[in-house]
């Protein structure tokens, strides 16, 4: 690094160079992202009254929450769903991941290829969830399949309407948003370090582990963090597809519109946040997602 | 070096990213544009009115006398009189618009379906008008309140469940005065709308809270003076089952608890929605006696009332009675339509929707006893965007009054404020008008209306009043003739359980729900 005067400043004029091209973002994350999250929790410390709030500071609203037996049910059940959604992504989505970055020749064929999983995506999000009543269903093409090879005698109730329906129908939705960090991370991976593990006598799959999984860990981790917070927040699946399924949005959603609380769908909006905030700071300690980046 | 390498690249993605974020900018911009409602068309219309004048002419004769010095002083003084035209009853109808000139008005509420048909219906009977009409639902209403953004509309649509909250609560919303509507008259306007209590005899208290607290400003001293919400249509919600597994009439399915019979666990859904639920389950546990009598209201459950709803319902949910929970009208009807459930509670027109996709359906005639039938009314709200609106604002609010928007209404199952007015008879006609209201049958055997071998109790569920031909003539009722499900319009009033209200403690309604959902 060159230590000179002419060296300093065009360190101290790229600095601002990088904060002017950081500015406009900045401004939007700020305005439109962190401005309503702080509104929403300063309201969830204010008094009730319907259709409004009280200004002040009361913690009710979180004691309601935190004491009530059904929502720390919902809490748990959420966090458990989201898990289980990303869990279930990685597994289906990192075999993928690993034939497009590592078993594909050629850059166009991956980019078509991850496009075409881009396509499902060109369907608003609550068509392609109600688009799945008359598949799941008791009349549904699955439990048809299903009877027709003799695996079941009769429809089963078991895919619609369950824990099972919306798990299947969030991993399906969100598998995608594993894939892409864990294709870039072993794009980013130099392809000779196998060849030298091998040559150094390290057996396929010690070199897959120490090599080809160690280097896509980042987007590993990139990627459960997408799955679990967008799994976190989605609110219309369950509703739809889970009977008597709830998660916490729905609840935030219930506050607001059926008995205009603002201050207690605030306080469940802000430990939904807080718990999601949690797990991802988890898996920020797996590995170093900065090596995406660098 | 080292520094700079990922300084530069750092700077490359910056970029890119920049210039990625304003071309995704402008071209969302102008997506967006092409996706907006279209600006609406200036258009030039010319439209006569002709007026009846009388003229009087009042002339003083002078006799002339011969005198030296005539004087001659004729006064002539033509008077003119008006004929003074009575809008809203027979046969004057409806005024003629405020303005010929291309008039824009906004309305907040459903955008798709019925109300922008009869928004449709409006702009060709006056085609200066263009009916703006947007989605807003309940949390954008409370929204646009609590920010003064409701003057961004001129009516919103409303309904007994809201304008509490809207008006008492959140503040934002102001009343208009009735009498600028010339259709809001005693002998257009249904007795139960009129006066509700003097109609439910059965829970007056029930009808004051339910019909006139949301309505008027000043609740009974406010009636008919300044409403909150413009009192449109009504109706009685029920049961909605298949009869290819429920084998039984309408007039066998009178209670709610039909839908927790263990005949048909796994296959019973109720809504998703929780001020509802609650509202139909404290109707049937009060009027069946298993809780109460209530402390405030059937329509409005204190929280200990509420947590015995909901132990009472967690108890049917344990034991596997439901199937699903439907968060709307299309999700409940596609359940029907599936088969995936045979029996849940309904809206108007869950059935008609089942029908129009070939599976038979009716509505349960629900007893008193058991809960009766759950109603509510639905109406518009004014904002006073522009003062110089105003006058189209009322004259589309009436026009909502008309016998035209009745018989739209009455094939969908609702029923408006008008409906015993001499306008919405004769934009009925007989047949229809008798088979809504007074539970006669069709003219034409239900055969003609649904061919093919089935027995009746199918044929009669799969019956659409919006495709049979209607006669404008006064006919003879056929014996073989669709009867409406849901009884006359005198026997569903008699039998309203509870009116849909704002609750006082929507929060213990929403912890109780939640409650439920866990369990």
């Amino acid at each position: 690094m060159s230590t000179s005067k002419s060296g300093r400043r065009s360190l101290s004029a790229g600095k601002r160079l990088d904060w002017i091209l950081l500015a406009p973002g900045l401004a939007w994350f700020s305005i439109f992202l962190l401005a309503p999250v702080g509104f929403i929790i300063v309201i969830s410390f204010f008094g009730f009254t319907p259709g409004g709030y009280i200004p002040g500071f009361t913690l009710e609203h979180y004691a309601r929450v935190i004491t009530d037996p059904s929502s720390q049910t919902l809490l748990l059940f959420s966090v458990r769903l989201s898990l289980t959604v990303t869990a279930l992504s990685l597994l289906i989505g990192y075999p993928v991941a690993y034939f497009i970055g590592m078993k594909m020749k050629g850059m166009v064929k991956k980019t078509l290829f991850l496009l075409l999983f881009l396509t499902p995506f060109w369907v608003e999000y609550s068509t392609r969830t109600v688009a799945w009543l008359p598949v799941l269903g008791q009349g549904g093409i699955l439990n048809r399949v299903l009877m027709g090879v003799g695996i079941i005698s009769e429809p089963s109730a078991l895919f619609l309407f369950s824990e099972f329906s919306v798990t299947m129908v969030m991993v399906l939705g969100y598998f995608l948003f594993m894939i892409f960090p864990i294709v870039f991370a072993m794009l980013e991976m130099d392809p000779t370090l196998l060849e030298q593990a091998e040559v150094l006598g390290a057996s396929r799959w010690k070199a897959f582990y120490h090599v080809t999984f160690k280097v896509s860990l980042p987007g590993v981790v990139v990627g459960c963090i997408f799955v679990f917070v967008i799994s976190m927040a989605d609110f219309a699946t369950p509703r739809v597809l889970g009977g008597a399924v709830m998660t916490m949005p729905q609840v935030v959603v219930m506050q607001t519109t059926s008995a205009a609380n603002f201050p207690l769908a605030s306080a469940y909006a802000t430990i939904l946040v807080v718990v999601t905030m949690v797990v991802v700071m988890l898996l920020l300690r797996v590995a170093d997602v900065r090596r995406l980046i660098y | 070096m080292t520094e700079e390498k990922p300084r530069r690249d750092f700077l490359k993605i910056g970029s890119a990213a920049v210039i990625a974020g304003i071309i995704a900018g402008v071209g969302g911009y102008y997506a967006g544009g092409a996706g907006a409602p279209a600006v609406p068309v200036t258009k030039t219309v010319t439209q006569t009115e002709t007026e009846t004048v009388t003229q009087t002419a009042t002339k003083t004769v002078v006799t002339q006398t011969p005198t030296k010095t005539p004087t001659v002083t004729p006064t002539v003084t033509p008077t003119v009189t008006p004929e003074v035209i009575t809008y809203g009853v027979y046969p004057n109808y409806q005024q003629p618009p405020p303005t010929t000139e291309p008039t824009l008005i906004k309305r907040a509420g459903i955008s798709m379906g019925w109300p922008l048909e009869t928004d449709t219906m409006f702009e060709r009977n006056w085609s200066n008008y263009t009916i703006d009409a947007w989605t807003v639902d309940i949390g954008s209403l409370v929204g646009a309140g609590i920010t003064g953004k409701s003057y961004e509309f001129d009516i919103y649509d409303d309904h007994s469940g809201l304008a509490g909250l809207l008006f008492d609560m959140v503040g934002g919303y102001k009343g208009f005065d009735i009498k600028n509507l010339p259709r809001w008259r005693e002998e257009n306007i249904a007795p139960v709308v009129w006066d509700p209590p003097s109609v439910l005899t059965q829970d007056p208290l029930m009808a004051e809270k339910g019909y006139i607290e949301p309505a008027w400003v000043g609740g009974r001293e406010g009636m008919h003076k300044t409403a909150k919400c413009l009192w449109r249509f009504y109706n009685s919600d029920s049961v909605c089952y298949n009869p290819e597994f429920i084998e039984r009439p309408p007039s066998e399915v009178n209670s709610w608890a039909e839908i927790l019979n263990r005949e048909w666990k796994g296959k019973a859904s109720i809504q998703d929605i929780d001020v509802i639920v609650i509202a139909e389950w404290a109707a049937y546990l009060f009027r069946s006696g298993q809780i109460g009598p209530p402390e405030i209201c059937v329509n409005d459950p204190t929280p200990t009332e509420i947590n015995q709803i909901i132990d009472f319902l967690i108890d049917h949910k344990k034991a596997g009675q439901f199937k699903a929970f439907w968060p709307d009208l299309g999700f409940a009807s596609s359940l029907h339509i599936l088969r995936e459930i045979v029996i849940s509670d309904a809206w108007q027109p869950a059935v008609y929707f089942g029908r129009e996709a070939g599976v038979p359906h009716y509505y349960g005639e629900l007893d008193f006893s058991e809960g009766g039938y759950r109603c509510w009314y639905w109406g518009s709200g004014v904002t006073f965007r522009e003062e110089k609106l105003m006058p189209s604002v009322y004259f589309l609010l009436d026009w909502k009054l008309s016998g035209e928007h009745q018989a739209f209404q009455t094939t969908l199952g609702y029923t408006d404020a008008t409906y015993t007015s001499r306008e919405s008879k004769e934009f009925c006609g007989p047949e229809l008008y008798d088979w809504s209201f007074n539970g006669k049958k069709t003219y034409k055997p239900t055969e003609e209306a649904v061919p093919g071998e089935m027995p009746a109790l199918i044929r009669n569920a799969l019956f659409l009043p919006e495709t049979y031909t209607w006669s404008k003539e006064k006919g003879t009722p056929d014996p073989e003739g669709n009867l409406r499900d849901g009884e006359d319009i005198k026997t569903r009033d008699s039998k309203t359980g509870t009116i849909q209200v704002f609750a006082t403690y929507g929060t213990e309604i929403t912890e109780g729900w939640k409650r439920f959902k866990a369990s």
